[in-house]
């Protein structure tokens, strides 16, 4: 009998155990650095690019969750979507639930409203849904149907970007330049406390309506508020390393000492994100030969560059596909690959009919190969990078000096009118390797030199066989066959060597477990922890006080 | 006049100092190929030991068979002979030790070395910057004050605007948009938004000399406008000239190296103001490598205050009442 | 009255080259500020490039001489126009927040160096075979020569890092109610440091100029005088001497005042002090041409202002000035 009412009491203890464990822990205040440096103005208009970065994220969110981690799409304030037959209409259905912070509710109107803003003034279109051969957009009860001109199923990822805002509000002004919207109406999980704006900090606590439940049947987030202070790049070392921050988006050249500050809750991740790289300009002798080219990258070592940096970046390969889509760059490596040999590089070279002049410069009919190195003014990781690889250089009997122009101006207008030999540029990864070859390699966005081509396609590079790639994935939904058209494109990339990729820009994402847990890390890396977008909002919801 | 002029600047213990530290810096910027062990950028030492005995290689290259009676064969001989080259790279942020005295850089740089060859850079900009500005100054002062009139007007106007508008916002303008090549730049963009300030001191100068009795003579008797300013009034301004020319230097050097640390000056050369720019950049300071934040700045305030000391005597040359009693 | 006049005159001139060169100077430079403020963007579609310049007001077609007209109009009465770099925001209300705090640390600062370094300066120059005298001013004149950056770290890693007896950075405590008591302690807090740095820094100038102005004056023959007919020292010290010491400083102190808006960018950046210069960095780097041509508007105003203001004391308090005008 004892024996039973033990098991019993055990049972209920084990049951009671389990609920609780399940409970999650609510409340704190999370810090974090805003992205701004200096004096913080109050926007939070999500059309106006001086917006603040909390602005889409914590207040305003999207139709769907594209987490760039691994390219998928996530149901969010569209509950269900699905493409038609012939691929060229999409429809979501809208969730019902969804309330905004002062407690009215979200309707398919809202969502129309925002769809077609983008339409007849293009700095509205957040997405860029409208350039991208949108045509027209409908509603029907809690359906909203896209129609686009042609079939391209890469569209998907840009309604991770399409912005709801209520109507009732947007409707009377003009949204662009729009100064009122100091306490935000919106769906997301946060709003402004009131009278916490000030031009060094800001401080938003939760909201009452959010959509989303927690574990415990509660609205999420867990967490009570954030608080944002302002800080300068002097500063952050010392705050951080003072423990006053718990999420902090900046670079820290010294990380080590920040893990030794505190090393069981004091933690970071650098991702990868932009690909940097050395730009040569195709068009341009002695560009246009492939043989230079190669010989050129058979000089970098992009390991040493690389160990120089602090904190070092990952170094990238030769195929410039970030690590977690290398299985699309396989065959590529195995055929095209280029390691870093000098003297294979110099014998390359002296087989096209250089030689070596009396400065230690390769030479051919007079002309030596001696080039201007653009890079950025006052971007010190990258300035080190070019000096690392004008000495790399230098042993294959190629002279590359270090020219910093301002950034943009008239760096990236050279760039743009072809008017340079080298730079060091980078091209924005986006969300998947199709992103990212067709801005950079598309011959839409290649012009010649002299006229203006289109951001980051500078290299003056166009293949057939790449358009024809990146054509054909744009009306192809089956993952498997988009890998192969991905893989022919790597594939050309690498054989051509239009341009030497170097690192990966980290993204800067230091944190501290001291006083909150659930934060993205290399071992459970479930979202992309950047501070600007919806890319910070599934971690937001997940962090709980410790 | 020169010669008491400089026996009173030996003589007097302060601009002794400052005349010792001066040239203790000017010696270093001059002997830094001796001094300094490393080049400033070399991160690595490469060591190549000969081994093999060299040897006669043959290879064809060519062959013709022109008929049946004639072979003719191209060969290449080479001369090869196998070594050893080891690469030893310096360590990468390390701390002061007998091979660096003053640890390395992040990539891998003897920072004793790149603060020796950096007295050149900043030394060079500085004193070049105040070279500028006085010659700039002087002349603009002459004319400005001794012809007077439209001319003075003229000068006395650029000038006015010139010192409304605050320097370094002016040098970030400037700077954020030229095209930044060795360090003739920063010298112009210092010298640029340097020169009103002196101007306006030396005019005034000019102006007290012009009333002086020993020029209205000079004048009334009748001599060449040349000869009145070269002659009698330019000897005077000498002390003034040269104090000016020491502020202005001093200030190019704290410029410089302000410009540096921003960000907006030429990053790929070596000068105090560089190091100090990486060494913050690296957060050098945070980590506590004092032997990388700390050297450069004191270097520069060695400097500058070697300027204040030689500005005290020259002040006293000029005013005699400042001298000891 | 001719002097004040034509005085006057010359500011008004002067402010109007001022503000006409802050009008051409920020187009000569060559970079497009709607690209400036959309280069973070990825999706950046020409079209998008265009909208935006059209709601800078940078795509008219009028002649750059019209433009002109209409700045200066807008000048006149007031309109800064709209920020770029923070658009849509009006320069006005961008401006506004800043501008407390930089004239507040530095106006404070430049006088308390102003008055202390005086202070010093005529001491060491009264005391002038002393040791102490000798020992102060070449101490000051060792700090003055650091880089003001360099000073301005290291004192924040050893007083505010290491020991924590100041705050990193920042104006005031987060958090804290604006206004009340709790807040201009921390308010005042947050500037010990940035203030000690800049007078530490600035004092070595101002007491260099101090005490060879009072060596002169006390040189001159009416100080024999004094002291022959038994005048008390102190006296001597302070009515005769000090007195008309301090004239010729007088103009350097009102355009150090003048620059007080401009100069602090370095004290911004090390100390994240929300103020002017920072922001005028700030301005520069994206092209924000209104911010821009406001800041230094109010800089040339500032300093002109200064200078007159300068130019009338010295004046009123220099009896062989006021008379030479007469």
């Amino acid at each position: 009998m004892k024996k039973r009412v033990l098991m019993a009491f055990a049972l209920c203890a084990l049951a009671v155990a389990l609920t609780f464990g399940q409970t999650p822990k609510r409340g704190g205040i999370l810090r974090m650095t805003p992205a701004k440096q200096g004096v913080l103005v109050q926007n939070f208009n999500p059309f106006s690019p001086a917006s603040l970065e909390s602005t889409v994220g914590c207040f305003y969110e999207t139709l769907i969750y594209f987490n760039f981690v691994d390219g998928s799409a996530n149901p969010w304030l569209a509950e269900k979507w699905s493409w038609s037959k012939d691929l060229k209409t999409i429809t979501f259905t809208i969730r019902s639930d969804v309330k905004y912070n002062d407690g009215s509710a979200m309707t398919v109107e809202d969502v129309l409203y925002s769809s077609l803003l983008g339409k007849e003034n293009k700095a509205l279109d957040l997405s860029g849904l409208w350039s991208e051969g949108l045509q027209t957009v409908t509603a029907s009860g809690r359906d909203v149907s896209f129609t686009f001109a042609e079939v391209n199923v890469t569209t998907l990822e840009k309604f991770g970007a399409l912005v709801v805002v209520p109507k009732p509000v947007w409707s009377k002004v003009d949204p662009l330049t729009w100064t009122g919207n100091l306490s935000p109406v919106s769906t997301g999980p946060f709003m402004l406390e009131a009278g916490s704006f000030n031009e060094q900090s800001y401080k938003l606590v939760r909201n009452p309506y959010y959509w989303q439940k927690g574990k415990d049947g509660k609205p999420l987030p867990y967490i009570d508020g954030i608080q944002y202070v302002s800080t300068t790049n002097e500063q952050v070392g010392f705050k951080l390393l003072a423990g006053e921050y718990d999420w902090a988006g900046y670079s820290l050249p010294n990380i080590e000492d920040y893990v030794k500050a505190d090393p069981e809750h004091n933690k970071y991740w650098f991702p990868e994100g932009n690909l940097v790289f050395l730009y040569m300009n195709n068009l341009r002798a002695p560009f246009d030969n492939v043989a230079v080219r190669k010989a050129i990258a058979g000089a970098i070592s992009q390991r040493d560059i690389t160990r120089k940096m602090s904190p070092s970046p990952a170094p990238a390969a030769m195929s410039a596909v970030k690590s977690t889509f290398s299985d699309i760059a396989r065959g590529a490596t195995a055929k095209y690959d280029i390691k870093r040999d000098v003297s294979k590089a110099k014998k390359a070279l002296e087989a096209q009919g250089y030689r070596l002049n009396s400065k230690g410069v390769y030479e051919k009919a007079g002309q030596a190969l001696s080039f201007k190195l653009y890079v950025p003014t006052g971007w010190t990781d990258w300035v080190g990078a070019a000096e690392t690889v004008a000495g790399q250089l230098k042993e294959i009997g190629v002279e590359a000096t270090i020219t910093q122009a301002a950034w943009p101006d008239p760096y990236q207008y050279a760039l743009e009118k072809g008017d340079w030999d080298l730079a060091i540029s980078f091209i924005s990864v986006g969300s998947t390797p199709h992103t990212q070859f067709t801005r950079w390699l598309h011959s839409s966005r290649f012009a010649p030199l002299g006229e203006k081509a289109l951001t980051f396609s500078n290299m003056r590079y166009k293949s057939e066989t790449v358009d024809k790639a990146l054509d054909a994935y744009r009306s192809e939904p089956n993952p498997a066959r988009q890998k192969q058209y991905m893989a022919t494109v790597v594939e050309q990339f690498m054989k051509d060597t239009p341009c030497v990729p170097l690192f990966f820009n980290p993204t800067w994402f230091i944190y501290s477990t001291r006083n909150f847990t659930g934060f993205p890390s290399p071992a459970d890396p479930y979202a992309w922890p950047i501070v600007n977008g919806m890319q910070k909002t599934p971690i937001l919801l997940r962090l709980q006080k410790r | 006049m020169i010669k008491d002029f400089f026996k009173t600047l030996v003589s007097n213990r302060k601009s002794l100092a400052g005349l010792c530290i001066l040239g203790f810096f000017v010696l270093v910027a001059l002997f830094a190929p001796v001094i300094a062990p490393y080049p400033p950028k070399i991160d690595r030492l490469e060591t190549i030991t000969a081994i093999g005995e060299p040897s006669l290689d043959e290879e064809l290259v060519a062959e013709d068979y022109p008929s049946d009676a004639r072979d003719v064969l191209t060969y290449r001989s080479t001369l090869t002979k196998d070594y050893t080259k080891t690469i030893d790279y310096f360590p990468l942020r390390s701390r002061p030790s007998a091979a660096h005295p003053l640890g390395t850089n992040h990539a891998g740089n003897d920072l004793f070395s790149q603060l020796v060859w950096g007295t050149r850079i900043s030394l060079g900009i500085g004193l070049a910057t105040g070279l500028f500005v006085t010659i700039l100054s002087l002349t603009l002062a002459l004319l400005s004050g001794y012809l007077g009139g439209v001319v003075d007007d003229v000068i006395g106007f650029f000038t006015n605007v010139m010192l409304v508008i605050p320097g370094l916002p002016l040098m970030i303008v400037i700077a954020a948009y030229i095209t930044m090549k060795g360090v003739l730049p920063i010298v112009l963009i210092l010298g640029l938004t340097g020169w009103p300030y002196p101007t306006r001191l030396l005019r005034s100068q000019v102006l007290t000399l012009k009333n002086r009795d020993f020029v209205r003579v000079s004048k009334s008797l009748g001599e060449r406008t040349s000869f009145v300013v070269f002659r009698e009034i330019l000897p005077n301004m000498i002390s003034i000239a040269m104090a000016e020319f020491f502020a202005t230097s001093m200030a190019a050097i704290l410029g410089e190296a302000t410009l540096e640390f921003i960000g907006l000056g030429n990053v790929t050369v070596v000068s105090w103001g560089t190091i100090l720019f990486w060494a913050q950049a690296n957060g050098a300071l945070l980590s506590g490598a004092w032997w990388w934040f700390l050297p450069p700045g004191i270097c520069i305030a060695l400097v500058g205050t070697s300027f204040v000391l030689i500005n005290f005597a020259i002040d006293e040359i000029s005013n005699p009442r400042l001298r000891k009693r | 009255m001719k002097y004040f006049l034509k005085k006057l005159g010359l500011l008004a001139f002067t402010l109007f080259v001022s503000v006409s060169l802050n009008f051409f100077l920020p187009r000569l430079m060559p970079g497009d500020p709607a690209r400036a403020l959309l280069d973070k963007m990825d999706n950046l579609q020409p079209e998008q490039l265009d909208t935006i310049r059209a709601a800078f007001g940078l795509d008219t077609d009028e002649p750059t001489i019209v433009q002109y007209g209409h700045y200066l109009r807008n000048t006149l009465k007031g309109d800064l126009g709209t920020s770029f770099s923070r658009f849509p925001m009006p320069v006005a209300e961008v401006m506004r927040v800043a501008l407390p705090w930089s004239i507040g640390l530095m106006g404070i600062c430049t006088v308390i160096s102003f008055t202390l370094g005086s202070a010093i300066g005529i001491a060491a120059a009264w005391k002038r075979e002393t040791r102490l005298a000798s020992m102060t001013v070449g101490f000051f004149s060792f700090v003055r020569s650091f880089p003001y950056f360099w000073l301005g770290l290291v004192f924040i890693y050893f007083f505010a890092f290491k020991g924590r007896l100041f705050p990193i950075g920042g104006a005031y405590t987060v958090g804290v109610d604006r206004g009340t008591a709790a807040w201009w302690l921390s308010v005042l807090r947050h500037g010990t440091l940035p203030a000690l740095t800049i007078c530490v820094s600035s004092l070595g100038a101002w007491i260099l100029t101090m005490r060879n102005n009072m060596i002169n004056v006390l040189a001159e023959d009416y100080i024999t005088v004094a002291l022959a007919k038994g005048l008390p020292l102190q006296r001597i010290k302070s009515m005769y001497a000090a007195k008309n010491a301090i004239l010729p400083s007088v103009t350097g102190f009102a355009m150090s005042l003048g620059f007080v808006i401009g100069g602090g960018l370095v004290t911004e950046m090390v100390f994240a002090y929300p103020g002017i210069g920072y922001m005028l960095y700030q301005a520069v780097n994206a092209k924000d041409y209104p911010l821009m041509q406001a800041i230094f508007l109010f800089i040339a105003v500032a300093v002109l202002i200064a200078n007159f203001v300068a130019d009338i004391a010295v004046m009123l308090l220099d009896p062989r000035v006021r008379d030479g005008a007469k």
